[in-house]
């Protein structure tokens, strides 16, 4: 049946479990906003964290916010102070609202294990995100939920922005059962003063050191990392690209944030400023100072936030503010800040927790020189007047630091159109050879549009942005033959899936059958069970390949029949998809060795269409 | 899963109205797993890694 033409207006209740870090919720906010932006009849009630429910609180739109008081539940179990049965109880009073009608749909975007139990308890007609089986196995209905479990859980490095997965997953969802979005649709805001604040919290904002600033003056917010920040900076280097800011820059003033414990750090970088030779007066301190409402308040009217990778650059990101971010070497771009014209600064050399990817601190973000620092953000806040026709390397070579660039990935982020594709898209600016996980990233961006999108460019204008070096040129090598050996394993494991399904279909009965029957069976069985340790094994020889032999796994982990022959129908199908993403991935390596002909190499200078450079001092 | 409302009402303190044993054990998971996560400081929410 076809959806109403006024479906979009229609009111759709739908519950978010969000239990994740701050971080995660603002991710989530942003996916919202676009679907009630589409859809006005959605109405939001969002299970959260009790740290992330301050700031939900202050979004109009959201209709409600129930705290799971995880932390206290846990530590008193945990201390013996509440007996477990007891805990039940709590949790049942707790979750009663919750399941008292049935919902129009239930999003799961925690992507945890607690989670999946919450969302099989709730009922709801549709449900997105991890939810539980009859038996209480994980299950993951939906495609980007096994997207999301096989290849971002599964730590392997993708294209596609965080926010874009949960925005596509949604917004798809609702087109297929409530109908085609509203043809007109109005822009929301974010975080609002008067909402989730007492009267003594906008007092504060009223009567603060911000609301008497000198507005004639440009204002960069500076969030102080936690002592707690594996990958910190160092408050040296963050006191370094201050005093630049102010010497360079007579026309701006600086704001540092953070919490009450970094208030000596902040201190130091004072003292790190005045020892630069610059006056401290045009610093305002704010650390330890601010509640969630001022803290918003002002990244959402400084010009610029310089950060690490904290949730204050998806704050500043939600309301409008551009962000220079300087993390370690293992940063998922997938979770950077969202929206046009941020910049994000990356190590080149890996550190042992890059490579390892342990919890030892990360040594890399060392190799981030404060001049790289101010170059990029210099760069960045004056692109009104050089419209980006002048190269990242040519505005370094003008400050005279261009050996900072060698040690460090610089990304800017853009909204992309909807020829592109759409979604944020990161474009690395600095020109070096692609290296091969960032191959994978794109082969992978590419594979799951082409799977759960139904649309995805064409190969050649994604390959533009491909510069084959030596080791990447012996990995696609690698890549061909592996992927045409999954290929063809692929193709015998879904004929000997389809024969299982067969073979099955035409029993009486599963337990009862004769001989010969049962040993046909156990013979196309035991074949299955060989092709799926070869795909094991090839999957050790490369990391897409590894991807695609994750995702399959998950594929099968998922499959929704009770019975054989609907089992092995349902295998024999995904075995298909997964031969044609073998068939992808080796176009892929094809189209790129055919770029490893040889041609001259472009110099960084003549890489761009314009060479000028800019007169440094007179960026803004 | 739907879950019949009213089997959440039951009070657990005494454990004289106990829910239905689906619910309960649905219930006992989502402790556990709660247990589990903030035990192992794993309740980083998206990119929390999952045992297939």
């Amino acid at each position: 049946m076809m959806p109403s033409p006024g479906a979009a207006d229609r009111k759709i209740r739908c519950v978010v479990i969000q239990l994740g870090s701050l971080t995660s919720t603002l991710q989530s906010i942003a996916a919202l906003k676009s679907a009630k932006e589409q859809y006005p009849g959605l109405e939001f009630q969002i299970i959260a964290s009790e740290s992330s429910a301050e700031a939900l609180r202050r979004i109009s739109w959201i209709d409600q916010v129930l705290a799971l008081p995880a932390q206290a539940l846990v530590e008193s179990v945990a201390s013996g102070n509440l007996r477990e049965k007891h805990a039940l109880g709590g949790l049942a009073r707790w979750a009663a609202p919750l399941v008292q009608f049935r919902w129009d749909f239930l999003v799961n975007w925690t992507y945890s294990a607690s989670s999946s139990y919450l969302a099989a308890l709730i009922p709801a007609r549709v449900k997105l995100g991890y939810t539980r089986r009859k038996d209480r196995t994980l299950s993951a209905p939906d495609g980007w939920s096994r997207y999301f479990q096989a290849i971002i859980q599964g730590g392997l490095p993708q294209n596609i922005h965080l926010t874009d997965i949960l925005s596509t997953q949604l917004l798809t969802a609702l087109q297929i059962h409530f109908g085609a979005p509203a043809t007109t649709s109005r822009s929301l805001g974010v975080f609002s003063a008067e909402l989730g604040a007492d009267s003594k919290s906008l007092a504060d904002i009223a009567h603060s050191e911000w609301v008497a600033r000198d507005r004639s003056r440009k204002w960069v917010a500076l969030q102080l990392e936690g002592a707690e920040s594996k990958p910190g900076w160092g408050v040296e280097n963050w006191g370094k690209l201050a005093a630049q800011i102010l010497r360079r820059h007579p026309t701006h003033s600086l704001v540092l944030l953070g919490r009450e414990s970094e208030s000596r750090h902040a201190l130091q970088l004072l003292s790190e400023i005045r020892r630069e030779g610059q006056d401290p007066e045009r610093v305002m301190n704010l650390v330890g100072k601010t509640d969630f409402n001022l803290w918003s308040t002002i990244l959402g009217s400084v010009s610029w936030l310089l950060t690490g990778s904290g949730p204050a650059a998806q704050v500043a990101s939600l309301t409008g503010t551009r962000v220079l971010s300087l993390v370690a070497g293992n940063y998922r771009l997938d979770s950077g800040p969202y929206g046009n014209g941020h910049y994000v600064i990356t190590p080149l050399p890996e550190c042992a927790a890059c490579a390892d990817a342990t919890e030892a601190r990360h040594e890399c973000r060392s190799a981030i020189h404060p001049d790289t620092a101010y170059g990029v953000w210099s760069y960045g806040s004056s692109e009104w007047s050089h419209l980006r026709k002048v190269s990242l390397e040519a505005h370094f070579s003008r400050l005279g630091t261009s050996r900072h660039l060698e040690s460090v990935n610089v990304h800017r982020s853009r909204v992309r159109s909807i020829d592109e594709g759409g979604g944020v898209d990161y474009e690395n600016l600095v020109a070096r050879p692609t290296a091969l996980k960032d191959w994978n990233a794109m082969v992978l961006e590419h594979l799951a549009r082409e799977l759960y999108c139904g649309w995805t460019p064409e190969i050649p204008a994604q390959l533009s942005r491909v510069r084959i070096g030596t080791d990447l040129l012996r990995s696609m090598r690698e890549i061909s033959e592996t992927s045409s050996a999954l290929s063809k394993i692929a193709a015998e494991a879904g004929r000997t899936s389809a024969r299982l399904s067969e073979k099955s279909s035409g029993l009486r009965s599963e337990n009862v059958m004769s001989i010969d029957e049962r040993m046909e069976l156990h013979a196309l069985s035991s074949d299955l069970h060989k092709l799926e340790d070869l795909i094991k094994r090839l999957s050790t020889k490369q990391p897409i390949i590894a991807a695609l032999a994750r995702l399959h796994a998950v594929m099968m982990h998922n499959l929704s029949g009770v019975q054989l022959a609907e089992l092995s129908s349902e295998a024999s199908l995904w075995y298909a998809q997964l031969g044609e993403a073998a068939d992808r991935v080796q176009t892929w390596a094809a189209r790129s060795l055919q770029l490893a002909r040889p041609v001259a190499l472009a110099t960084a200078a003549s890489a761009h269409p314009t060479k000028g450079t800019l007169p440094v001092d007179s960026v803004e | 899963m739907a879950v019949d409302p009213n089997l959440l009402q039951g009070e657990f303190n005494d454990g004289s109205e106990d829910c239905a044993p689906e619910v309960e054990q649905l219930l006992a998971g989502f402790l556990q797993a709660l247990i589990d996560e903030y035990t192992s400081e794993q309740s980083e929410g998206h990119i929390a890694r999952q045992p297939l």
